[in-house]
């Protein structure tokens, strides 16, 4: 039996709802929130574990571990750890947990992984190079009004926008 | 007095509090629908404006908490981290990103939400990911220059940048935001989707 | 009856309007505030560390200890602590530290604690939160461990201007025996030590970056 999946959420008060758990954020530990931090360190350290002797040359990676002894003992890697399992929640009491590939009307589910992993790959070097993503710089820098993250969210809609019309074919 | 003093709690604690603020987070992003990379491209495509809704909604709320309570002197001034400003990485990062956020249909974090609800396409974003944050490490020698000193302005909020008292860009920044909803709705009454997934 | 987003958007201009107007007219920025607070630090007892417990690190492998030299090449090249590297102001301003981790224990030293309590001002703005200045500076080491000829009174001593109090016949860096006296040295001294080491440092690190 296919459960009829819940609506969403209003965006303004997902927005809202969002915006107090990211001052919690702050209020609790000085700072606000965080994804691709996470995501960064663990591939770092997978990275460092599969090719030690190139690591240690590595500047970036020798820098990216700030307690080298637990290396994984770090806040981005909960907070992410957190974020998979209240996807996950959300998802399962909307009922919408179900293996699928999100993709635009004329474009093949493996087209759509293609695009998602080139996609991926060109965001992980872009948030890498910005320091941070929409979570740490967009929302969380842009709450407290840092001047680069709001320079940074407004590069980011204007690369998105400007590109959309060339690639308008894998979505509409 | 904010932010709370947590060290006492021990570490166990405290990273447990950080799984539950990433819990939290990852349940509002799904719930608005950010799980789904259909909904995020269609920002750009102005059918559908919910990234820009929650987006600024997010920012508004946190932004007018935080201000209020530091004005009401519940908020330790200086104590909130905030981002040290990198003007033109930030900004070439930010285009870059953009660019793989239209391709990919996702960020980071949400990319981590379709994950979890067992999305294939969010799988492969995150792959990615890894790949793309690799190929930095590997090849930030040849711009480390840029990397660290190009506008390298510290800690910088937009009203010292543009030289106005915080409380007038924060008057601004609501008037932007409700003006951008304004806008959004229209956008989306002209051009967006019948019958669909969105509220 | 307004719709509830006329209303929660009116509420949003109205709660900005009335904050902004309460906001302090003084522009002290959050950078200032940040900074003033630090300045207070600066004069505290707890950012300084003996002479003898540098040197107690320093034969610790555990503590990860960067000492920083923030005085002039020829300065440093006369004499400098074994192992210490010489960083300078300018650098320090501009983010460059080298690679010392966030987590590091840093000792920063001059002549007196002149130009030391700037650097410390720099790195703890930059947030490295283990940053320590060495107490008296290498005036302090050399009146520890140094030989009891080495610092000569009559040259002025200026604790702002961070002038030269000892005298050396050569420039030979780290290779006069009082820049690494050995561990041995501490037998039978006492000191408070201010440097936790090997705790579960909480390091509020902030963003993904």
């Amino acid at each position: 039996m296919n459960r009829q999946p819940k609506n969403y959420l209003n965006p303004y008060l997902a927005g809202v709802l969002l915006g107090v758990v990211l001052t919690a954020s702050f209020l609790v530990f000085g700072h606000g929130l965080g994804a691709s931090g996470g995501v960064a360190l663990l591939t770092g350290v997978a990275q460092s574990a599969l090719l030690p002797a190139h690591a240690e040359r590595n500047p970036y990676l020798v820098n990216l571990v700030v307690s080298p002894e637990r290396p994984l003992d770090n806040w981005t890697v909960f907070e992410v750890l957190g974020v998979l399992l209240g996807g996950l929640a959300s998802g399962w009491l909307s009922g919408r947990v179900r293996v699928e590939t999100f993709r635009g009307p004329h474009v093949s589910a493996r087209a759509r992984w293609g695009y998602a992993f080139v996609g991926g790959g060109i965001a992980g070097f872009g948030v890498r190079l910005a320091r941070g993503c929409t979570s740490s710089q967009a929302l969380s820098g842009g709450a407290v009004l840092s001047a680069g993250s709001w320079a940074f969210m407004f590069a980011v809609f204007g690369g998105a926008y400007l590109l959309a019309y060339f690639v308008r074919r894998l979505w509409i | 007095m904010f932010p709370l003093s947590i060290e006492s709690l021990g570490s166990a604690a405290v990273n447990g509090l950080y799984v539950l603020t990433g819990f939290l987070f990852g349940f509002a992003l799904e719930q608005a629908g950010f799980g789904n990379s259909r909904n995020l491209a269609s920002q750009f495509y102005l059918t559908d404006m919910r990234v820009l809704k929650v987006m600024f909604s997010a920012i508004v709320t946190a932004m007018l908490l935080l201000f209020g309570l530091e004005v009401a002197g519940l908020v330790r001034p200086g104590a909130l981290y905030i981002n040290p400003t990198h003007l033109w990485p930030g900004i070439v990062g930010g285009v870059i990103f953009g660019v793989g956020f239209v391709i990919g249909g996702y960020c980071p974090g949400t990319a981590v939400v379709s994950l979890s609800t067992l999305k294939l396409d969010g799988a492969f974003f995150v792959l990615g990911l890894t790949v793309g944050m690799v190929a930095f490490g590997e090849t930030l020698p040849l711009f480390r220059g840029f990397f660290d000193a190009s506008g390298a302005l510290g800690e910088v909020t937009l009203n010292q940048a543009l030289g106005l008292p915080r409380g007038v860009l924060v008057v601004l920044i609501v008037l932007m935001a409700l003006g951008m909803f304004w806008v959004a709705e229209r956008l989306e009454g002209r051009y967006g989707k019948r019958g669909s997934e969105s509220c | 009856m307004l719709k509830p987003k006329t209303l929660a958007a009116l509420a949003a201009v109205v709660v900005a309007v009335v904050l902004a107007l309460l906001d302090r007219p003084d522009p002290a920025s959050r950078l200032d505030a940040r900074r003033a607070a630090l300045e207070q630090r600066l004069e505290s007892a707890d950012i300084r560390v003996s002479p003898e417990e540098t040197l107690e690190l320093l034969y610790n492998p555990a503590a990860r200890l960067h000492l920083l030299d923030v005085r002039e090449e020829a300065e440093f090249n006369l004499f400098h602590l074994g192992g210490a590297r010489r960083a300078a102001l300018s650098a320090l301003a501009r983010g460059d530290a080298g690679a010392i981790r966030r987590d590091d224990v840093v000792v920063v030293m001059s002549n007196g604690e002149g130009r030391a309590r700037q650097a410390w001002l720099l790195l703890a703005a930059a947030g490295f939160e283990q940053t320590y200045i060495l107490r008296g500076g290498i005036h302090g080491w050399l009146g520890v461990f140094g030989r009891p000829d080495r610092l000569d009174p009559s040259l002025q001593a200026c604790e702002l201007d961070d002038c030269r109090r000892y005298r050396f016949e050569a420039a030979l860096g780290e290779r006069h025996p009082e820049s690494d006296p050995g561990p041995h040295a501490l037998e039978g001294r006492s000191f408070e030590r201010k440097v936790r080491v090997q705790g579960a440092q909480r390091r509020k690190s902030g963003s993904c970056g």
